[in-house]
């Protein structure tokens, strides 16, 4: 059995890639390829034209694995100061780099704990400073906000938009599309192990393509649904297909016929459209 | 090439990760000797130990059955699920991600080990002639560094091989101890004689061991074989390390 199977794919110096999949996908296993923790049976994997395996002893990666498997009887900030170690960090400097990270992630009340008394999002907020321990041009995570809450999750953004440097590339596998288009130049879609498609997120929301919306108005919603052919009506809302350009226009005719329009929105999300169309289940 | 820098820094967590292991040996050793000790001191009573006599024979062949005992499961728990328990519970992805190669973590991990195995089986034979009557030091130590390098590599390769290493050596170990007693009782067909010839040599090892801790001749040959096989299994759970994926 093969859990990836065909799959070529370059990522650019200072792009972030995203790897959506829904569960079992090959996500992590296209990972563990890229860390050289599995080697493929044909073809090659490389990170600055050499084998992962090469590249991650002789630069190191900064990676977020999808659990974190660190030994339970460790402290937390223990751990970091030996991952701190092993990423090379002069003696000098780790305690700061490990403060650092610690308040990055604000888990400064629970540096003495042990990690089996840590909640889920806590390890996963551990787990997320020693992926930034060093400063590294491979950025690798793997659902990082897996267990976070949504606090931190919005904070894990603004720490990758902080990552996001020209020299540094960054791949995030996730399942969660929303998360991913928010951060990603592209998203790589794959199923059964193989790549379906590559969203360049950008261009999928472009004024040109035709899309799905949910339009809701306080009144005349019947003149707004006649502007847009197909327009199914839903509570106070229609939903209707228009690229960018229509959809303005018939806003504009319905508003010229009395209707007041309080809300226009994708009724789903550019990627999510993407992401359904190329993965079959 | 991975930087050697890293692993110099995480020396103290390989001794640290080591400790208890290393203190196996002398615990074991402990437990074991403590209670016919103090039965004999108890039921002797008057009778030095420290004297040439029957009592300190008593002693000594006692100090020799336990200290062999201590020394060999000592050396079996030194590399025991170390790398097969960092594979199994995915701690490499965390420790590996780093200018580290894994065969030079591993090979740091086993020669802290077995230092660290020494300075345990150490304390056995001092702490013996302080408390109870004078025993060898050296020979002890070179059976402590010998079996620390068989039985230490081979377990190093049963882990690189195997998620159940322990259960993996006492297969080897059993297999082997079986063929090598009928070989040396009865001879094998010559047929299988090239598959005891590359077993573990612990028949010989054994040798080695009761040699040293009787204070008998040992053949020299037999010494480099034992050393030769284990550098050799030392070599292979290196390679094995380098050469496998660490996602199994």
């Amino acid at each position: 059995m093969r859990a990836v199977s065909d799959v070529t794919l370059d990522i650019a110096q200072g792009e972030v890639l995203g790897i959506a999949g829904p569960n079992g996908a090959g996500k992590s296993t296209l990972i563990a390829l890229l860390l050289g923790f599995l080697v493929p049976d044909e073809g090659e994997a490389t990170i600055d034209g050499l084998a992962p395996r090469a590249y991650v002893e002789r630069d190191g990666v900064c990676y977020l694995p999808e659990l974190m498997t660190l030994p339970l009887g460790w402290r937390a900030d223990e751990a970091l100061a030996r991952l701190a170690a092993l990423a090379g960090i002069p003696a000098s400097a780790r305690a700061g780099a490990c403060e650092r990270v610690i308040e990055a992630v604000g888990i400064a009340e629970h540096r003495r704990k042990k990690l089996k008394a840590l909640s889920k999002g806590n390890l996963q907020r551990l787990g997320l400073a020693q992926a930034l321990l060093a400063d590294r041009r491979v950025v690798i995570f793997d659902e990082p906000t897996h267990g976070l809450d949504p606090l931190w999750t919005a904070r894990f953004r603004d720490i990758v938009a902080g990552l996001r440097r020209p020299d540094r590339t960054l791949v995030i596998a996730s399942h969660n599309l929303d998360e991913l288009e928010r951060l990603c130049d592209r998203v790589a879609i794959i199923d059964k192990g193989q790549i379906q498609r590559v969203v360049t997120v950008r261009d999928a929301g472009a004024v040109g393509a035709s899309r799905r919306w949910r339009l809701r108005a306080a009144m005349g919603l019947d003149a707004l649904a006649a502007q847009f052919p197909g327009a199914v009506a839903n509570g106070e809302a229609i939903e209707c297909s228009a690229d960018v350009a229509a959809l303005n226009r018939g806003i504009a005719a319905a508003i010229a016929q009395g209707a007041l329009i309080t809300a226009v929105a994708p009724a789903e999300s550019s990627l999510e459209e993407a992401f359904r169309t190329a993965v079959t289940r | 090439m991975s930087a050697v820098g890293p692993l110099v820094a995480y020396l103290p967590w390989q001794a640290r990760d080591s400790m208890g292991r290393a203190l196996l040996a002398p615990g074991i050793f402990l437990l074991a000797a403590a209670a016919p000790l103090w039965a004999f001191a108890a039921s002797n009573s008057g009778i030095p130990l420290t004297e040439p006599g029957p009592a300190q024979d008593f002693a000594r062949n006692l100090y020799n059955t336990f200290v062999s005992m201590a020394v060999v499961l000592g050396a079996v728990v030194l590399m025991n699920q170390v790398h097969a328990l960092d594979r199994e519970r995915q701690h490499f992805r965390f420790l590996f991600a780093h200018q580290v190669a894994p065969w030079q973590f591993y090979l740091q991990r086993f020669v802290v080990a077995a230092a660290l195995f020494l300075a345990g089986v150490a304390l056995i034979p001092l702490g013996f002639s302080a408390l109870v009557t004078d025993v060898a030091f050296l020979p002890t130590m070179q059976t402590a560094a010998l079996y620390a390098l068989l039985v230490g590599a081979l377990m190093f390769l049963c882990g690189a091989l195997t998620q159940r290493d322990g259960l993996a050596l006492i297969l080897v170990y059993l297999g082997t101890a079986l063929l090598q007693q009928v070989d040396r009782a009865d001879g094998l067909p010559g047929w299988l004689a090239p598959v005891v010839a590359a077993l573990p040599p612990f028949a010989v090892a054994g040798d080695l061991r009761t040699a040293w801790l009787t204070g008998g001749a040992f053949d020299t040959g037999d010494l480099l074989h034992v050393v030769a096989y284990s550098v050799a299994l030392l070599i292979a759970a290196l390679v094995v390390i380098k050469r496998f994926p660490l996602v199994r």
